[in-house]
C-alpha cells in the first residue's frame, strides 16, 4: 500500500469514528429533545390577542411570530378550555377577526391578516467571524421568537422562515447582528467582535452582574488568558494578569501548588510577614476547592471579589477576598470536540554557581584561622596533604584519586575531589507534557461539557526520577425540563500520582523536600569513592547515593467533587437556585525506605546508611468529606422603566470531616519488598486524628439602580461557625457600596462616543475573620503538599481553638521496655477569643473612551483588621507555656490597582492588537494597635511597626587592622576577638560599643531601620497580537521596589558551620590584598559579621518575560480538508528573560536560596477543534 | 396554580433554614483529642502523666559532657570558659552549648538547667492540682505526687545552680496569676530548702519497687537526694552567707547509707582491674546490675541512640590537668611516685598509672572500631584535640558505630557516686573515718586493682589543685574526679568547691606532649597545623595560652527580656 494510500485510509476511520460520535451526540439531542407540550389549559376573561398568545406560550412548546402593530388589540374574548390542542383553540380565536395562521417547523406559528399570503421558504446562510471563518454554534433565531437553530460545523444554518422575517443572529463575544431574509437566496453574515467590555457579565457572590452595574473593587480574567499556554496550574496562569491578586508560585517542585493574597496583609501571624499568610476564600462553581487541583484548561473565567462590599455575601471566610472560578459549560450548538496538547521542557531560572575545591578548602582554612585567631569557631581544618591531592585532582581528575585513606581513621577516604554538585543534580532540562480532550455542545434544552486533562511533569533534581501526573476528568450536563426547572450535574474527579524519592519523608538528601541544596555537600567530596562505590561515608548525604538506593514514596490523591443543583423560575423576575455539592477527598501516601551500605577505603563495609535504616513502610491515609448546601433565591426586575431592582435571600451550611490514618512499620522480612504486612516490627506505630468543623450563613443582598445612572447595593450576612464557644458563636457582616455611572447623565450626551464609560465606585464593608485557628493561620493545608487552602486545618487545636486538649506523645526512655508513651499537658487557651474584624474602603473610578478602545479601572482601598488574634501581653518565662491569644492587634494598609487596556485594529483590520497595563500596590501594613508588648521588644509586633521591616546596623567598611577592631566593644554581637576584615558598624547611639541596646524599639543599640522587605508596585504588560493567522502574545511581570536581605549561608559563606557550602559569589571576600572586598573575613559562624545592615539590603526589582508565545492557525483550506474546524499550533517560552540587579544566583521572584528553584521552560502545542 | 405553589414552598423553606439558629449543627468537639476535664481518673492517667517527666532526666552519656571545666579541651573553646559568651535576649527551651546539653539522636541530654524554662516546673504543678480527684488509693496517688516531686526538685535544684536565686513557683498558675508571674526571685536558701522538702516527699513516698519496671524507685529517689545535698552542703560551707551547711551534708550521709545498708547494690566487677571498669560503660542491658540504681535503657528497633560513634570522632579531649591527675599504682601523685615515667611520649605517660587511666584514655593497643588499632595519639584528626582521646563509652563495635544504632545503656545513678558522696560528706562533715573510707573508696579501688586509700599514711600532693584543703577532702575528690570524668560533675564541682579558678591553670587547655621525636613519627602534613608550647604541650587554642576566671561565671545570666518584662528580676553580678 502507498503512503497516501494508508494516508486516506487512516483518515476515513478517523472520520467514520467521529461520525458515529456525532451521531451519538445528536440521539441524545434529540431525546432530550422529546417533550413537546401541544395541549393548553386557559381561563381567561376579556383577554386581548396578545394574552392569549402569550398565556398559549408559556404552557405550550409554541412560538409565535407577528407584527404588534398589526393584530387586533381591540378585540377581547373570554376563554375557558381544559387539556385542548393548541390549534383548535387558534382556529377558534382567529375565526371572524381577519387574521390566519400558519404553523412552521420548530413550532413556530406565524399570525398574519387574512388577506396576507404566507410563503415558507427555506433559508440557508453561513456566518462567519471577522476573519472570514465559519463561526459554529451560533444562534439563528426569527425576531420576536423564541426559538432558532444554531450554526454547524461549517457555520451553515437552515431554517424555514416566512418572507420578510428578520433574523437575528448572536454568539458570545460577537456583536449581535439582524438581517432581514427575502427570498431562498442563500445568505452570508459576517459578526464583528463585540467591543462593549461593559457589557459583559462578571460572576458575583450566588449570580451574575452585568460590569456595567458593578459598584465594588471586582475584576475577572476570562479562561482564554491562560488556555492559550501551556501552564503547570491555574496560579501560573494567574500570575499578574489581575492587578493585587498576589500569586506565590512557593516554587518549581512538581506538585507544588501556588497560594493567592489579595492586596497584602490584613492579618498578623507571629513570626512572618509572608504575604501568604492570608488568603482569599476561593470557590470553584460556588464551592471551596483547592485551586491548585483543577485542571487550568477547564477554567471558563476567574474573578476577585477584592473589597468588603463585595466579598460580604460570603462572610466570616471572605475577609481576605473571594477568587470565583467559574469552570467552562457547554454551549448550545453542535457538538465540539477539542483537543490541546503541549510539550515542554524546563529548568531552574537561576542556578547557584557553587566554589570549586580550590576556593573551598582556600576558605575553610581561613574560616578555621580566623577561628583559632579570635576563639571563635574552629574545627579540623583542610591539611597540606589535602590541598596538594585536591590541586592534583583538579588538575587531571582521571589520574588522581578524589579521595585517600584518613590518618585519623584508615577505613575512611579523606576527600580532595572537584564536584560541582549543581550540575550533578541538575544536569539539564525536564520534560513536562499535558493533554486535554472535551466534548461539549447542546439542544435547546440539554448542554453538556466533558472533558479530560492529563498533565505529566518530571522533576529537576534527575536522580530523583520524580514523577507527578495528575487526570482531570469532569463532565457537566445542564438540561432545562420545562419552563420553569432546570436541573444541573456537576461531576469531576482529580487524581493525583506523585512518586519521588521517600527521602523526603526523612528529610534528609532534602533537596527534594523544598529546600533544594542541602549543606554538607562540599565540592571536594565526589559522586563516586576512587574504589567506585557511592561517596558519602555517613558524614555527608549524598544525594545520588540516596534517590538511588533509598526506596520511594508514593502519594495518590482523589478530589471527588459531585454538585447537583436546581434553578427554578416559578415566575417572572425570580429565580430560586438550590445545589447540594459532595466532596471526599481520599489520599494514600506510601513510603517506604531500603537501607544501605556505606563503603570506605577500597570497599570496605563501613557502615549502614543511618537515616534509612531500619527498613521500614509508612502509610498515610486521609479521608475528608465536605458537603454544603446553597439555596438562594433572585428578584429581578425594572419599575416604570427607571427604576432596576434586584434582591437574592439565601443561605449557606458548609460541613467538614476530615480523617487521618497513619501506621508505620519497621524491619521488614524483605526490605525490597515493601508492603506493610511483611515486617517483624514488634511495635508498630499507628497514629490518626479526626476532626469536623461545621458553618451556616445567612445572606441578603439588594440593587437597586435609578435610569441606569446611580447604583446602589447593600449587603448583609449572618454566620456562625464551629470554631467560637457557644456565647460567640454568631456574627453579622454588613456592607454597602454605591456608584455613580457619568457617562448615562444627559450632560455626557454629546460624548459618548468619545466618553463610552465613565463610573465612579465607593463602597464600605465590615467582614469578620474566622481563619484564625489560634495563631496559627497556616494554609499549609493536608492536601499533600499543595499549599491547601486555610480551612482545611486538621488539627484540634485549629478546630476548637478555643477548648484546651491535652496532646499525646512518648518520650525517648523506657518504661515497661517501650518509649513512655504520655499525655502531656495542656496549654492555655482564652475563652474571650473572638473573629477579627476587618473593614476595607475602597473608591474607584471605571472608564472606557473611544469606542471602547481604550478602557480600565483604577481603585483606592483602605484596610483596617480589628482585634487580630495575637500572642497575648508577654509574660515572664516562669508562665511555662505561650500565653494564649487574645484579640489585642490592630493594622492598616492601603493600596491602588489600576489597569488599562487599549485595543484597536491596524493595516485594514488585518492587525488585531490590545495592550493591557496593570499596576497593583499596597502600603506596608501598619500595626495600629498592640497592646501585648508594652517594652517594644523587637522580636515581637510593635505600634508603629511597619511589617517587613529590617532593623539593622549600617555597615561603614572593614576594620584595616586587629587593633582598630579591638578598639571598638563589639562583644554583643559576636564574643570572639574582632579582627581587621571583619565588619565595622557604625555606632549610631556614641557610646563606645556596638550592641542591640535591649533589642526594643525604644533603645535599639547601634540598630536603625534599614529598609523593608515588602516588594511594592507590581505591575504586568501585556501585548496580544494577530495577523492573518500568526497570533502573538507576551507577558511581562515584575515589581518596581523590593528589598531583600539574603540571612542564608549561600550569601555568607559559611553562616551556619562548617558545613554550609560557599557560592562563588562570596568568593570576593576580604583579605589585606583585597580590602574592598564585597565581603568581610571568612569564619565560621561569623555571627558578627552577619549581621542585618544596610551594605547587604539588596535590590530584587525585577521585571521578568513570563511568557512570549507564537500561534499559527492553519488556514481554512487545509484544515478543511482535515475535516477539522481549527488547528492552531504555538510555541511558548516562560520565564526566559529577567531583568534585575541580583545576583545571578537568585531568583527575584522566590528570593530566598533554598528553595526548589521556578522554572523556565519552552513549550510546544497543539489546540485542534473538530 | 402550581407556580405560584412552589413559590410558598420554596419562601417557607427558606424562612425556616435561616431564621432558625443552628447550634446542634454548630456544636462541634474534638473528636481525637483529650480534655483535661475527663482525665486523670484512674492510675493509668496517673502514670500516662507522668511519663512525660521522663525526658528530663539526668542521663550520663559522656558526650560533651565537663566541656566546661579544667577535665577537657574541645577543639571548640568553651564559650563560657572563655569569657565570650553573651547574654542571651530571650528565654530559649535549648540549654546553652558546652554545658553538657547536648541532642543525640533520642538520647537527649537535659543540660545543667541553663536555660530558663519553667514547662516542667508547669507540668508537675498542673498534674499537683488535678491529680487528687483519681478513684485510687492515697498510696498509689502518693507514688505519683512522690514522681513529680522529684523532677520539680531536681529541676528547680538546676536551676538554682545555673542562675542562683530563681522565681520559686510551687502551683499551678495562668497568664492571669499576677503575684507569682511578677515575683522577685526567690533566695538560693530558701529554695533549696523546698527542694530538700519535695525530695524527702519522694524518698517517703515512692516504693522500693516501682509499679512499671524502668520507672522510678526509693533508691533512685535517694540518690537525687544525696547528690543535691552533697551540692548545697558544700556550697554552703565554701561560699560565705550560705546557710548552714551540716543538715545537708548530713542528708547527704543518711541518704547514701540508706542505698548502701539496703544490700541491692554492689559494684560490678568481673575481677578484671583491666577491664571491668571500661566495660561497665559499654553494657547492652543495665537493668539487673548491681551498680545501677536508676539506668537509661536502650533496645534495638525499640529506642536507641548515637553516642557510641560520636565518641569516636568529637573532637574533644581531656585535658594535660586531668591527665595528671591520675595517681601511679603505688597510690602516690605523679609529683611523689617513683613509678612515674614521664611524658615524653604518650606509652611513658600511660606507664604505671591507675588502671582508670587506659580505660578513659585510648592508649596503644585501643581498638577504635572493629580492629583499627591505635597507636599514637591521633592528633590533627577530629578524633581528639588535646591527644588525650576519650573513650569512656566507646566500644569498638560497628553494630553500635552505625549512626543512631546503638544501644548500650546509660546511667542516672551509678552506685560508684553514691560511695563518693557518702565519704565525701563525711569527709566535710569532720565523720570520716577508715571505715568510712573502705566501705566507699576502697571499694572502687579495688575493683580497678589499685592501692587503699589509707587515712593515717596520706601526704599531701604538692601540685594539689587544692592546697588549703586538708590532704582527706583533697584527695576524696581526686578520686572522684577519676572515678567521674566525663559524667558532667565537674563544673558543678568547681562550683561547690567555690573552685573556678582552676581554670586559670595553663594545663586545662593544654594537651600532651608532642616532642620533635615524636611529632617525626607522624605524617608531615596531619600535623603540621598543631601549635606546641615552650615545653612541646600542644596548644588546642593557638592564640590563648591562659583562661581568666570570673566569679560572675558560676551563675548564668538572665534573659534580658526576663528583665524588661519583670522589673522585679535582676540580672546576676557581673553580666
Amino acid at each position: 500500500m502507498g503512503v497516501m494510500e494508508k494516508y486516506w485510509l487512516l483518515k476515513s476511520i478517523l472520520i467514520m469514528k467521529l461520525t458515529l460520535l456525532l451521531i451519538l451526540v445528536f440521539n441524545l439531542n434529540v431525546v432530550a429533545n422529546g417533550f413537546s407540550q401541544t395541549r393548553v389549559t386557559l381561563n381567561l376573561k376579556a383577554a386581548d390577542f396578545k394574552k392569549v398568545i402569550t398565556s398559549i406560550e408559556k404552557q405550550s412548546s409554541y412560538h409565535f411570530v407577528y407584527s404588534e402593530r398589526k393584530i387586533p388589540v381591540t378585540k377581547k374574548v373570554d376563554i375557558n378550555v381544559q387539556n385542548e390542542e393548541v390549534s383548535k383553540v387558534l382556529d377558534d380565536l382567529m375565526a371572524n377577526s381577519g387574521f390566519k395562521y400558519n404553523e412552521l417547523a420548530n413550532h413556530l406559528i406565524v399570525i398574519t391578516k387574512a388577506d396576507v399570503q404566507v410563503t415558507v421558504s427555506p433559508v440557508t446562510g453561513t456566518v462567519l467571524d471577522e476573519k472570514g471563518a465559519p463561526l459554529p454554534g451560533a444562534t439563528v433565531k426569527i425576531k420576536g421568537a423564541k426559538t432558532g437553530t444554531a450554526t454547524d460545523i461549517n457555520g451553515v444554518f437552515k431554517l424555514d422562515v416566512p418572507d420578510n422575517t428578520t433574523l437575528v443572529i448572536t454568539f458570545l463575544g460577537y456583536e449581535e447582528k439582524e438581517v432581514v431574509v427575502s427570498g431562498t437566496a442563500p445568505i452570508t453574515v459576517s459578526l464583528s467582535p463585540s467591543g462593549k467590555s461593559l457589557n459583559e457579565v462578571v460572576v458575583v457572590g450566588y449570580g451574575t452582574q452585568k460590569k456595567v452595574n458593578l459598584t465594588g473593587a471586582i475584576a475577572t480574567v476570562s479562561g482564554e488568558k491562560i488556555e492559550s499556554r501551556p501552564i503547570v496550574n491555574l496560579g501560573d496562569g494567574l500570575e499578574g494578569l489581575i492587578p493585587n491578586l498576589n500569586v506565590n508560585m512557593n516554587s518549581g517542585q512538581p506538585g507544588v501548588g501556588a497560594t493567592f493574597n489579595v492586596r497584602g496583609l490584613t492579618t498578623l501571624a507571629p513570626g512572618t510577614t509572608n504575604l501568604t499568610t492570608t488568603s482569599p476564600l476561593i470557590l470553584v462553581d460556588g464551592v471551596a476547592r483547592d485551586p491548585n487541583l483543577i485542571d487550568p484548561n477547564d477554567v471558563e473565567s476567574v474573578t476577585v471579589l477584592k473589597d468588603a462590599a463585595s466579598s460580604a455575601i460570603y462572610g466570616s471566610r471572605a475577609a481576605n477576598g473571594v477568587m470565583l472560578i467559574t469552570t467552562k459549560s457547554g454551549k448550545k450548538g453542535p457538538a465540539k470536540l477539542s483537543y490541546s496538547g503541549s510539550y515542554t521542557i524546563s529548568r531552574p531560572t537561576q542556578l547557584v554557581d557553587q566554589v570549586n575545591s580550590d576556593d573551598y578548602i582556600k576558605m575553610f582554612n581561613y574560616a578555621n584561622r580566623s577561628g583559632q585567631q579570635s576563639g571563635g569557631y574552629t574545627t579540623s581544618p583542610f591539611t597540606t596533604q589535602d590541598s596538594t591531592l585536591a590541586a592534583a585532582y583538579r588538575a587531571n581528575p582521571s589520574a588522581n584519586p578524589a579521595g585517600y585513606p584518613d590518618p585519623g581513621n584508615p577505613k575512611k577516604y579523606r576527600y580532595v575531589g572537584n564536584t560541582d554538585w549543581i550540575k550533578v543534580l541538575y544536569p539539564g532540562w525536564a520534560p513536562q507534557q499535558q493533554h486535554n480532550v472535551s466534548l461539549s455542545g447542546g439542544s435547546d434544552n440539554t448542554t453538556y461539557n466533558a472533558g479530560m486533562g492529563y498533565f505529566r511533569q518530571d522533576g529537576l533534581e534527575k536522580s530523583a526520577n520524580q514523577v507527578y501526573q495528575r487526570y482531570t476528568p469532569s463532565i457537566k450536563v445542564n438540561t432545562d425540563v420545562n419552563k420553569w426547572l432546570s436541573f444541573n450535574v456537576n461531576l469531576s474527579l482529580t487524581h493525583i500520582s506523585n512518586d519521588q524519592p521517600a527521602t523526603t519523608r526523612i528529610n534528609q538528601g532534602g533537596p527534594i523536600n523544598g529546600g533544594w541544596l542541602e549543606s554538607g555537600l562540599p565540592p571536594v567530596m565526589p559522586v563516586y569513592n576512587p574504589d567506585g562505590n557511592y561517596a558519602g561515608q555517613g558524614n555527608y548525604s549524598n544525594p545520588i547515593a540516596i534517590n538511588d538506593l533509598s526506596g520511594r514514596d508514593i502519594d495518590s490523591q482523589n478530589d471527588f467533587w459531585s454538585t447537583g443543583r436546581v434553578i427554578l423560575k416559578p415566575v417572572d423576575h425570580l429565580t430560586v437556585v438550590a445545589d447540594y455539592t459532595w466532596n471526599s477527598f481520599t489520599e494514600f501516601d506510601k513510603a517506604n525506605l531500603i537501607p544501605f551500605n556505606e563503603y570506605g577505603v577500597d570497599g570496605q563495609f563501613l557502615d549502614i546508611f543511618p537515616w534509612t535504616n531500619p527498613s521500614q513502610v509508612s502509610e498515610n491515609r486521609q479521608n475528608n468529606n465536605y458537603t454544603s448546601l446553597n439555596a438562594y433565591a433572585t428578584y429581578e426586575n425594572t419599575f416604570a422603566k427607571k427604576h432596576y431592582l434586584k434582591a437574592l435571600v439565601g443561605y449557606n451550611q458548609e460541613y467538614n470531616h476530615y480523617q487521618l490514618s497513619n501506621s508505620l512499620a519497621k524491619n521488614l522480612i524483605d526490605p525490597t519488598l515493601p508492603a506493610i504486612g511483611l515486617n517483624s516490627d514488634s511495635k508498630p506505630v499507628v497514629g490518626g486524628t479526626e476532626t469536623e468543623s461545621a458553618l451556616v450563613g445567612t445572606f441578603a443582598r439588594l440593587n437597586y439602580i435609578y435610569d441606569g445612572k446611580y447604583l446602589l447595593e447593600v449587603n448583609g450576612r449572618y454566620d456562625g461557625s464551629s470554631r467560637f464557644p457557644a456565647n460567640d458563636k454568631y456574627t453579622f457582616s454588613p456592607s454597602v457600596s454605591v456608584g455613580w455611572n457619568i457617562a448615562e447623565e444627559g450632560f455626557m450626551k454629546n460624548i459618548r462616543n468619545t466618553v463610552n464609560e465613565l463610573k465612579l465606585r465607593a463602597s464600605y464593608g465590615q467582614l469578620p475573620d474566622q481563619l484564625t485557628p489560634g495563631y496559627g493561620k497556616s494554609i499549609s493545608g493536608t492536601n499533600g503538599g499543595t499549599g491547601a487552602i486555610a480551612y482545611n486545618n486538621i488539627n484540634a487545636t485549629a478546630q476548637y481553638p478555643y477548648i484546651p486538649v491535652m496532646p499525646v506523645s512518648t518520650v525517648p526512655y523506657l518504661i515497661n521496655s517501650q518509649p513512655g508513651i504520655t499525655v502531656t499537658t495542656p496549654g492555655l487557651v482564652s475563652p474571650n477569643q473572638t473573629w477579627e474584624r476587618v473593614r476595607t474602603t475602597n473608591f474607584g473610578l471605571d472608564y472606557s473612551f473611544l469606542n471602547d478602545r481604550l478602557n480600565g479601572s483604577f481603585d483606592y482601598f483602605i484596610n483596617k483588621t480589628l482585634g487580630i488574634l495575637v500572642n497575648s501581653v508577654q509574660l515572664p518565662a516562669v508562665l511555662g507555656t505561650a500565653t494564649p491569644p487574645g484579640n489585642l492587634a490592630d493594622i492598616k494598609s492601603s493600596g491602588y490597582e489600576f489597569s488599562l487596556n487599549w485595543r484597536d485594529k491596524a493595516l485594514d483590520g488585518k492587525l488585531q492588537y490590545s495592550i493591557t497595563v496593570t499596576m497593583a500596590n499596597n502600603s506596608n501594613s501598619t500595626v495600629t494597635k498592640y497592646s501585648s508588648n508594652p517594652t517594644q521588644s523587637l522580636s515581637d509586633f510593635r505600634v508603629g511597626e511597619q511589617l517587613g521591616e529590617v532593623w539593622g546596623f549600617e555597615n561603614k567598611g572593614y576594620y584595616q587592622t586587629d587593633a582598630q577592631a579591638q578598639a571598638i566593644n563589639n562583644s554583643a554581637l559576636a564574643g570572639y576577638k574582632w579582627l581587621a576584615g571583619d565588619i565595622r558598624y557604625a555606632d549610631l547611639n556614641g557610646d563606645g560599643k556596638i550592641d542591640y541596646g535591649d533589642k526594643t524599639a525604644i533603645n535599639p543599640g547601634d540598630m536603625k531601620i534599614i529598609g523593608n522587605q515588602t516588594p511594592h508596585n507590581r505591575f504586568g504588560l501585556s501585548l496580544n497580537a494577530s495577523y492573518a493567522n500568526f497570533d502573538f502574545t507576551t507577558f511581562f511581570q515584575g515589581v518596581l521596589q523590593h528589598r531583600f536581605y539574603p540571612n542564608e549561608y549561600v550569601f555568607y559563606a559559611f553562616r551556619d558551620d562548617e558545613y554550609s557550602i560557599p557560592s562563588q559569589m562570596s568568593t570576593n571576600y576580604w583579605t589585606p590584598q583585597n580590602p574592598n572586598a564585597f565581603f568581610p573575613r571568612v569564619r565560621f559562624s561569623g555571627g558578627g559579621n552577619e549581621q542585618a545592615q544596610d551594605k547587604y539590603l539588596l535590590n530584587a526589582a525585577y521585571a521578568r518575560v513570563k511568557q512570549i508565545t507564537l500561534g499559527y492557525t492553519l488556514p481554512k483550506l487545509i484544515s478543511g480538508k482535515l475535516h477539522v474546524q481549527k488547528v492552531r499550533v504555538y510555541v511558548t517560552g516562560a520565564n526566559l528573560f529577567t531583568i534585575t540587579s541580583l545576583d545571578k544566583d537568585y531568583d527575584p521572584e522566590v528570593v530566598g536560596f533554598n528553595t526548589y528553584p521556578l522554572n523556565k521552560s519552552v513549550s510546544f502545542g497543539i489546540q485542534a477543534t473538530l | 396554580m402550581k407556580s405560584k405553589n412552589i413559590i410558598y414552598i420554596i419562601c417557607i423553606f427558606l424562612i425556616a433554614v435561616t431564621s432558625c439558629k443552628r447550634d446542634s449543627f454548630l456544636d462541634r468537639a474534638p473528636l481525637s483529642s483529650i480534655s483535661p476535664q475527663t482525665f486523670f481518673k484512674n492510675e493509668t492517667d496517673l502514670q500516662l502523666y507522668c511519663n512525660q517527666y521522663y525526658s528530663n532526666l539526668p542521663i550520663q552519656t559522656f558526650l560533651r559532657a565537663d566541656d566546661n571545666s579544667d577535665d577537657k579541651a574541645n577543639q571548640t573553646i568553651n564559650a563560657l570558659l572563655a569569657n565570650t559568651y553573651t547574654v542571651p535576649s530571650g528565654a530559649s527551651t535549648g540549654d546553652i552549648p558546652g554545658t553538657g546539653a547536648y541532642s543525640a539522636g533520642t538520647a537527649t541530654i537535659d543540660g545543667t538547667g541553663t536555660n530558663w524554662n519553667f514547662a516542667l516546673i508547669r507540668a508537675c504543678n498542673f498534674f499537683l492540682a488535678n491529680y487528687s480527684r483519681a478513684q485510687v488509693t492515697d498510696a498509689v496517688k502518693n507514688n505519683y505526687v512522690g514522681e513529680t516531686l522529684f523532677f520539680r526538685a531536681n529541676d528547680f535544684w538546676k536551676k538554682v545552680k545555673a542562675f542562683g536565686d530563681v522565681p520559686y513557683i510551687n502551683k499551678y498558675i495562668t497568664d492571669t496569676s499576677k503575684s507569682y508571674l511578677y515575683a522577685a526571685r526567690m533566695p538560693h536558701q530558701q529554695v533549696m530548702d523546698s527542694v530538700l522538702k519535695d525530695l524527702n516527699f519522694a524518698v517517703d513516698n515512692i516504693p522500693v519497687s516501682p509499679s512499671q519496671p524502668g520507672r522510678l524507685t526509693k533508691y533512685a529517689a535517694l540518690a537525687l537526694k544525696a547528690r543535691v545535698c552533697l551540692w548545697e552542703g558544700t556550697y554552703r560551707k565554701y561560699f560565705a552567707n550560705a546557710g548552714d551547711p551540716t543538715p545537708y551534708l548530713q542528708g547527704a550521709v543518711d541518704a547514701a547509707e540508706q542505698i548502701m545498708s539496703s544490700g541491692t547494690f554492689h559494684l560490678y566487677t568481673t575481677g578484671n582491674p583491666q577491664k571491668d571498669y571500661y566495660n561497665l560503660f559499654i553494657q547492652e542491658e543495665l537493668q539487673g546490675n548491681p551498680e545501677a540504681i536508676l539506668p537509661a535503657r536502650y533496645l534495638p528497633s525499640i529506642l536507641t541512640n548515637d553516642i557510641d560513634r560520636q565518641l569516636g570522632q568529637n573532637g574533644d579531649g581531656y585535658s594535660k590537668d586531668f591527665a595528671r591527675s591520675f595517681l601511679c599504682t603505688d597510690g602516690l601523685p605523679y609529683s611523689l611516685s617513683p613509678l612515674y615515667k614521664g611524658d615524653d611520649t604518650p606509652d611513658d605517660e600511660a606507664t604505671n598509672r591507675d588502671p582508670r587511666y587506659p580505660q578513659q584514655i585510648a592508649t596503644r593497643g585501643f581498638d577504635l572500631l572493629n580492629g583499627d588499632l591505635i597507636t599514637l595519639p591521633r592528633i590533627g584528626t577530629t578524633n581528639t584535640s588535646t591527644g588525650y582521646q576519650c573513650i569512656k563509652g566507646r566500644s569498638n563495635s560497628l553494630a553500635a558505630w552505625n549512626a543512631g544504632q546503638s544501644t548500650y545503656d546509660f546511667f542516672i545513678f551509678r552506685y560508684a557516686e553514691t560511695l563518693l558522696i557518702d565519704a565525701e560528706a563525711h569527709a566535710e562533715l569532720g565523720s570520716c573515718t577508715q571505715t568510712t573510707l573502705d566501705n566507699t573508696i576502697n571499694l572502687l579501688r579495688d575493683r580497678v586493682g589499685m592501692p587503699h586509700m589509707v587515712i593515717a599514711s596520706l601526704v599531701k600532693d604538692p601540685k594539689s589543685d587544692f592546697p588549703g584543703v586538708p590532704v582527706l577532702i583533697d584527695e576524696i575528690r581526686r578520686e572522684r574526679r577519676i572515678e567521674l570524668g566525663s559524667e558532667g560533675f565537674r563544673f558543678d564541682d568547681m562550683h561547690r568547691w567555690n573552685a573556678g579558678s582552676l581554670i586559670n591553670n595553663p594545663e586545662t587547655i593544654l594537651g600532651m606532649k608532642l616532642t620533635p621525636e615524636l611529632k617525626a613519627q607522624y605524617p608531615a602534613s596531619q600535623v603540621s597545623s598543631i601549635v606546641v608550647d615552650a615545653n612541646n604541650y600542644i596548644r588546642v587554642y593557638p592564640n590563648f595560652t591562659t583562661r581568666v576566671w570570673s566569679d560572675k561565671l558560676y551563675l548564668y545570666p538572665i534573659p534580658t527580656q526576663e528583665i524588661t518584662l519583670n522589673p522585679a528580676i535582676k540580672q546576676n553580678p557581673g553580666w
